[in-house]
């Protein structure tokens, strides 16, 4: 399998001196889904911006074969999209259409194949009675999926997602997650970054630690990783609590909507 | 809040709404500058202008009502710059009120600027509002692009219509946390915490401002406005502004009271 994103020894310092990655090496095949976990404020996000070249580092990223360089930008931007965190900083139109057209058009596709693609993303996402509504009427939910769909109107080979589960109830993010697997079918390639681990044993083929030293500490296949309590435990992405079972009060490493078994409760 | 303040009424479907972008924007223009060029002693010619816009607006099938209420924002303004030259303008004096120390002496040159400014101003207002509640407000970047306008007018134009709104939200949410933890207490001592919201809200506003550039950016936009609407200057655009030209021009130039 070639690689659709390879990353080699990224570094980014925030204006601010604040270090932001340090010596990132990251490969990722065509049609294959990583997802990046680790806690707050490791990364994820300035890593995903650094690749798709809204902020630069020191480093070599590569995207389908072209290196990331003020020349390449639009080419790669072309195969590959970001969804952001917060879909309101995604929808910025007056209306849901408006804004599955903006990529689109600004790549200078023919108005009706930008209405056709718009209308499939849409119906993909099933967000298509939505098409005329204003952006920021829709909930939290639909705004994912609308922001989703604004990448795929463009038909990207790779998708950047930063917390796409992020702030959703257990609903839209099964049906997020469906979203995913249908992107997955597609062939494209998926790079995420979560500490939603439920998400994470649902879709990832492989996953990355990022820790609190803005580096890579693990990258691995997901239930290689998903497995080792002590790196979870250590990168804040499981936590020891106390809670009950039955009648049983126990403490153990614990994370929501992540299985774990209760053979020590006694 | 968000576009729907603008937006409101874009989406029907009448002559006027059907019109192309430039046709309103050329119309709008020369209406506001044979309107401003009028003397404001021209009554009739005030008037037969309000008739032609109250016609447009009636055709387009959007409440008189809403439109002049939202145009009245513009008179406090006007009146604050205007209302001075009531005062301050020398000429044939029609009241003299003393005080003390000073007297002011309304003339009838400073209210002859007065009505000029609030006249005019308000007509202005209203013409802008009947062709922003017409037109999507990318259309009318489109038309105003297609106009050869230049580029970065169209670009600024594009960036306060989106961030305008960004603002706002901010602004909002500072209020919303600010009021949940404020239980009433002094004028004078809000002032610092207002100074502060400010700040915040000048920071915030501009690393959202940043996120959605960037957001912007990653779908490729290069500084160029494009929309998948496609612009077409009709027949009825042609005959719209033969009409509206027809009466405009007549009255702007024959029927002078002199």
């Amino acid at each position: 399998m070639s690689e659709a994103i390879k990353v080699g020894h990224l570094f980014y310092t925030y204006p601010d001196k604040t270090v932001g990655l340090q010596d990132i090496n990251l490969d990722v095949a065509k049609g294959e889904t990583v997802i990046i976990i680790g806690a707050n404020g490791t990364g994820k996000s300035t890593l995903l911006l650094n690749l798709i070249g809204i902020l630069r580092g020191r480093g070599e990223i590569e995207i389908l074969g072209n290196v990331l360089n003020d020349k390449n930008l639009r080419t790669i931007r072309k195969e590959m999209g970001l969804v952001f965190q917060n879909p309101d900083d995604q929808l910025f139109c007056p209306t849901v259409l408006d804004d599955f057209a903006f990529g689109p058009v600004n790549l200078g596709w023919d108005r009706d194949v930008v209405l056709q693609e718009s209308r499939n993303a849409l119906a993909l996402v099933r967000m298509e009675k939505v098409e005329s509504r204003p952006s920021h009427h829709l909930s939290f939910g639909e705004k994912k999926r609308v922001a989703i769909a604004t990448l795929l109107s463009m038909k990207p080979q790779i998708l950047l997602m930063d917390e796409p589960t992020g702030g959703l109830d257990p609903r839209s993010c099964t049906e997020l997650i469906e979203i995913l697997y249908v992107l997955k079918d597609q062939g494209k390639t998926i790079l995420a970054t979560s500490h939603d681990l439920h998400m994470v044993s649902e879709i990832a083929d492989r996953v990355c630690v990022l820790s609190e030293e803005k580096t890579i500490v693990a990258d691995g296949p997901f239930k290689e990783i998903l497995s080792n309590q002590e790196l979870l435990l250590k990168n804040n992405l499981i936590h020891q609590h106390r809670h009950r079972h039955e009648r049983f009060v126990v403490e153990h490493e614990h994370a929501h909507l992540h299985e774990h078994d209760h053979e020590n409760r006694e | 809040m968000g576009f729907d303040i603008f937006e409101k009424n874009t989406d029907r479907n009448n002559l006027i709404h059907r019109l192309d972008p430039r046709t309103k924007l050329i119309f709008s223009l020369t209406f506001l500058v044979l309107m401003v060029l009028t003397p404001v002693k021209e009554i009739e010619r005030f008037g037969f202008y309000f008739v032609l816009i109250l016609t447009i607006i009636f055709i387009a099938r959007i409440s008189p009502v809403y439109i002049f209420k939202r145009s009245i924002i513009i008179l406090p303004f006007v009146m604050v710059v205007a209302g001075l030259a009531v005062f301050f303008t020398e000429g044939r004096i029609i009241k003299e009120i003393d005080f003390v120390l000073f007297k002011l002496r309304i003339t009838y040159e400073g209210i002859n600027i007065l009505l000029n400014v609030l006249v005019k101003s308000w007509l202005s207002v209203v013409t802008l509002t009947a062709m922003m509640l017409t037109t999507r407000f990318e259309d009318l970047l489109s038309g105003v692009e297609l106009l050869k306008a230049p580029q970065i007018i169209v670009l600024m134009m594009s960036f306060m219509y989106r961030y305008i709104f960004v603002l706002i939200d901010e602004a909002v949410h500072l209020m919303r946390a600010r009021n949940v933890r404020y239980f009433g207490g002094r004028f004078l001592s809000q002032i610092p915490v207002f100074g502060n919201m400010v700040g915040v809200l000048f920071i915030r506003t501009y690393e959202r401002a940043e996120r959605i550039y960037a957001a912007m950016v990653v779908r490729g936009f290069t500084g160029r406005i494009k929309t998948v609407n496609v612009l077409k200057f009709s027949f009825t655009d042609v005959i719209f502004l033969m009409v509206t030209f027809v009466f405009l021009f007549p009255v702007y130039f024959l029927l002078t009271t002199d």
